[in-house]
């Protein structure tokens, strides 16, 4: 049995453990761990006993605003000054070209002439943990799900994903009445690529009254996905009496996210 | 099953109080372990939540520990760093045990890393190496963290070792 780290006890605490870490959360000891949560809990509690939230964050209220204020007359100084920049370079522009004077064009014996040296550009692939997100309409507000979050049928849900640097991607989600829902891509045809940046799927979704729960999977990897494939491997999952809690067969060439939502009765 | 509707609108305002008490004793705890000092660890605390309020679009997309972990740990290497201009406020052990291993003999690698990080590494290989080194996550875990790949990691951590090696030969060759 190995000891855990704090850094990875903090994320327990929070039901934030990332993907990676899993594996030595499953083989912790329960017992020691939830102690270990609960010292923390205690020291949490204790700490804002001792320094309460309200003076620090009116500290940090004042600063954020100090900043911000900051940073808005160093871009309007930065606009006015590439405006005069902008301004004498016409005028530069007009002078050499009426004189008949260089014109940009590369030196024929440089070629590189003109041209800043860049720095060598990493070329690494960045990849980091896929992300799937739901958020839930709260009035005029948008109210993020964590995973367990309770949900009731009529509920407007909206997806935010990310493949984490990977190149395709398929979401769907299974519920308790055994039913699969496609949400990206669009229909089964269409293709899984993703993009680089976290993306909003382009529609909400209203939850009907499917029982016990919603299960949400964000699927990717680095080649196109067969989705009718994987939508026949989630209707398999969909049909085991333990669809809620058991993993998705599918081969390791693939990331799994999976985001579980629990249904409660309609208010 | 579902029903289409209309996508609605996700900018999530940040609740400033609610991040605080979540996250503020942990945010506190981790600049403790860097820093060493209580008074520097809630200065830093401080500004941690002011970029993160200044950063909040960034809440939405990631979990707020993890962000919160990794600003901290940037936010108190720079205090080190500064520190280190500043040879009267050095706590010189604190700075040690960022790299030192439990292998005795590993401590003047451990000075050599140090002198690295802090004077001549970017951010971002500072950051690989003290996840790896002194919160000792896997390499994966650091990809993870730092949304990297792992063969990225890889790469900072072996550009990291090599440059140790060769200070380590030139000092040799010196003595």
């Amino acid at each position: 049995m190995t000891t855990l780290p704090d850094w990875l006890v903090e994320r327990a605490a929070r039901g934030e453990v990332p993907a990676a870490s899993r594996r030595r959360i499953d083989e912790a000891d329960p017992a020691v761990l939830a102690a270990a949560i609960e010292r923390l809990r205690e020291r949490d509690a204790a700490e804002l006993r001792a320094h309460p939230a309200g003076p620090a964050l009116a500290d940090i209220e004042r600063a954020v605003a100090r900043e911000r204020a900051r940073r808005a007359t160093r871009r309007r100084g930065a606009q006015a000054g590439f405006l005069a920049v902008a301004g004498a370079a016409v005028v530069v522009v007009l002078v050499i070209g009426r004189s008949g004077g260089p014109r940009g064009a590369p030196d024929a014996e440089n070629p590189a002439a003109g041209e800043t040296s860049q720095p060598e550009r990493e070329t690494t692939r960045v990849k980091g943990d896929l992300r799937l997100i739901a958020y839930r309409k709260a009035g005029d507000k948008a109210e993020r799900l964590a995973e367990g979050a309770a949900v009731r049928p009529g509920d407007l849900l909206q997806l935010r994903y990310n493949g984490g640097g990977r190149r395709h991607g398929l979401i769907a989600s299974i519920d308790g009445a055994g039913a699969v829902t496609l949400h990206f891509p669009d229909s089964p045809e269409a293709p899984t690529a993703l993009g680089d940046k976290t993306t909003d799927l382009p529609h909400a979704y209203a939850l009907d009254d499917a029982p016990r729960f919603e299960r949400f999977f964000f699927i990717a990897a680095d080649q196109p996905i067969d989705v009718a494939r994987t939508l026949t491997a989630l209707r398999a999952l969909a049909a085991r009496p333990d669809s809620e809690r058991a993993a998705l067969d599918l081969p390791p060439r693939f990331r799994q996210f999976s985001l579980l939502l629990h249904k409660a009765p309609p208010r | 099953m579902f029903n289409r509707a209309y996508s609605i609108e996700l900018a999530v305002p940040v609740d400033a109080k609610q991040l605080y008490c979540a996250y503020g004793p942990m945010v506190l705890r981790r600049c403790s372990q860097l820093l060493g000092d209580e008074q520097a660890a809630r200065d830093v605390m401080h500004d941690v939540f002011v970029q993160v309020l200044l950063r909040a679009g960034e809440l939405t997309d990631q979990a707020p520990s993890s962000l919160l972990f990794r600003i901290a740990t940037n936010l108190c290497l720079n205090r080190m760093r500064s520190s280190r201009r500043h040879p009267e406020t050095i706590d010189s052990d604190l700075l040690m045990d960022i790299a030192v291993t439990s292998d005795p003999a590993a401590r003047s690698l451990a000075r050599s890393t140090l002198d690295l990080l802090f004077r001549h590494e970017p951010d971002g290989t500072a950051l690989c190496a003290v996840l790896h080194l002194y919160d000792k996550m896997t390499l994966e875990e650091v990809a993870e963290e730092v949304g990297l790949s792992v063969s990225g990691v890889r790469k900072r951590l072996r550009k990291l070792r090599a440059k140790l090696h060769h200070q380590e030969a030139v000092r040799d060759d010196a003595a």
